[in-house]
């Protein structure tokens, strides 16, 4: 029987070293080929938010341009302070009217059928008021709050920009720890346009808490952005969020997110993948929803104003609608302090 | 002997390729030993070692390495690039086929060690190949490569308690299993 010492291994001799060492840089020094865009990016259609506990979003626009597979060229880990202008361009980028039909190959980006049956507009940009804003390089991502009960999102970029609405069914997260962090938003979004998927988090942090970063589970960090009681953070590709690193005046702690992957909307709606539903849209019975996103359970019901279908064959009902609905079951619970 | 700090070549690192190539030889050792341990396969390894610091580069603009060493993320890279080799292979396929071509050949002499350092190997990871995935993960980085609970917590991208009670439970799977204990970890002996 062995033990379980490591095993020796023969040291790499100073060739192999210097031989793939020369290889690594000339490697990393060649300019690097497009990269190609996924099957998955182009099924996916237009990335959406996706709302977790106390708000439900729905509505994702996203422009995207040749040669924005290099869409998040330049991103930083760590927030940036921003160049002269940046923050107006970007509002102003975020505050033009937004079309009410999708873009060309683009699918629906309607909120969900009010009772009336039509889609509610856009909060009129005149009425937001900004409640912080991330900067990384060249891109920034603002969160609005829009009266009576919304919250904008907006990210733009060099190449691109998206933004978002979700409808908040009840009041804000409450319950924050002072020494902790309650996660709203959390979630993947792609566009079939060229840049690849982001994942983003959006959330409230305890009095006491100063910074935050995120751990990843590819290993990586990212520090967010904290103000005004808000955290907002976002990453290049599908990394879900495992833990956070948060610093307070006495001690920096780890509070454990309990999300494994973020969830990804395939389309505009609320909920996610791992929805299910009852009820029928139309129908006289009232129908429910029963969305999870991430470390969120939310559920909204309400005569005919949810909808529920399967997604991508034989996948698992999503829920869509719900903005018209109100919150029967749905306070955060995703944000687990202490181990997994 | 480069004196500059991993965090030092680490923002050089992301726009200077030979600040990356520093990199590359100071950790390169420790990447190459944790595959080899995870693959029992030295030339596998070896081209594992590549494409980890080529799918390290590939991120570093996502990456603000914590701690005054980049060899937790790196080995958190290696964790999964041994885990989806296919993948990693695929990936970087046209940086592996032009890779250095092998020496002309190893003595007799280095040829056996290679054989026996490959035997211990298999050796050493069907001993914790019994162990569910997540406490093996632990004990290659922990026991085997020396990162302490907070590193390993790092590379593997979950809370320090979760590495000290999954090495736990490991710990206490294997005794009841073999015939000798896990080594102390390097906290342990400190």
């Amino acid at each position: 029987m062995t033990d379980l010492l490591p095993a020796p291994v023969p040291e790499l001799d100073e060739g192999w070293l210097a031989a793939r060492r020369e290889h690594l840089v000339r490697e990393l020094a060649a300019p690097a080929p497009s990269p190609r865009v996924s099957r998955r990016g182009v099924l996916g259609g237009v990335g959406a938010v996706c709302g977790a506990g106390a708000a439900s979003a729905a509505g994702l626009i996203l422009a995207g341009g040749p040669g924005a597979s290099s869409a998040f060229a330049g991103w930083r880990a760590a927030p940036s302070v921003p160049a002269a202008g940046q923050l107006q361009s970007a509002t102003a980028r975020c505050e033009q009217p937004q079309p009410k039909a999708p873009p060309p190959g683009g699918v629906s980006t309607s909120l969900g059928p009010k009772p009336s049956g039509g889609p509610p507009a856009w909060p009129d940009p005149s009425t937001w008021r900004l409640q912080v804003s991330d900067v990384r390089g060249p891109f920034s991502m603002l969160v609005f709050s829009a009266p009576p009960d919304a919250t904008v999102m907006c990210i733009a970029g060099p190449d691109f920009s998206a933004i978002s609405l979700g409808v908040n069914h009840s009041a804000a997260a409450g319950g924050v720890l002072a020494n902790g962090i309650a996660i709203e938003r959390y979630a993947t979004a792609r566009n079939p346009q060229g840049p690849e998927p982001y994942t983003f988090v959006v959330g409230r942090v305890g009095s006491a808490v100063s910074a935050a970063t995120l751990q990843l589970s590819d290993g990586t960090t990212v520090t967010a952005t904290v103000s005004g009681g808000r955290l907002l953070a976002w990453w290049p590709g599908q990394a879900a969020a495992t833990a956070a690193q948060l610093t307070t005046p006495s001690a920096t702690v780890t509070q454990a997110l309990s999300a494994a992957t973020p969830p990804e909307q395939p389309t505009a709606h609320v909920g996610t993948a791992t929805g299910s539903c009852r009820g029928v849209q139309g129908a006289d019975r009232p129908s429910t929803c029963t969305a999870k996103a991430g470390p969120f359970v939310a559920a909204h019901s309400g005569a005919a104003t949810g909808s529920c279908g399967g997604v991508q064959g034989a996948g698992p009902s999503t829920c869509a609608g719900g903005a018209e609905g109100h919150v029967v079951r749905g306070a955060p619970r995703g944000v687990v302090v202490g181990g997994r | 002997v480069d004196r500059r700090t991993d965090l030092e070549l680490w923002r050089l690192a992301r726009t200077d390729p030979e600040a990356f190539g520093a990199l590359f030889e100071r950790h390169a050792a420790a990447v190459h030993a944790f595959c080899a341990r995870r693959t029992a396969d030295l030339a596998a390894a070896e081209d594992l070692t590549s494409i980890v610091f080529l799918e390290a580069w590939r991120r570093r603009d996502a990456v603000q390495p914590a701690g005054e060493s980049v060899l937790p993320w790196l080995l958190g890279i290696a964790h999964n690039v041994v885990r989806n080799a296919h993948r990693a292979r695929r990936r970087h396929r046209d940086a592996l086929r032009r890779l250095p071509v092998a020496r002309d050949g190893h003595e007799a002499e280095d040829i056996a060690a290679r054989v026996d350092a490959e035997r211990a190997l298999a050796e050493a990871r069907r001993a914790i190949d019994a162990l569910p995935r997540r406490e093996r993960d632990v004990v290659a980085l922990v026991l085997w490569s020396g990162l302490s609970y907070e590193e390993a917590a790092l590379a593997l991208g979950v809370p320090c308690g979760t590495v000290r009670s999954r090495l736990s439970r490991a710990r206490a799977r294997l005794r009841t299993s073999l015939d000798h204990p896990l080594p102390p970890t390097p906290q342990e002996l400190s």
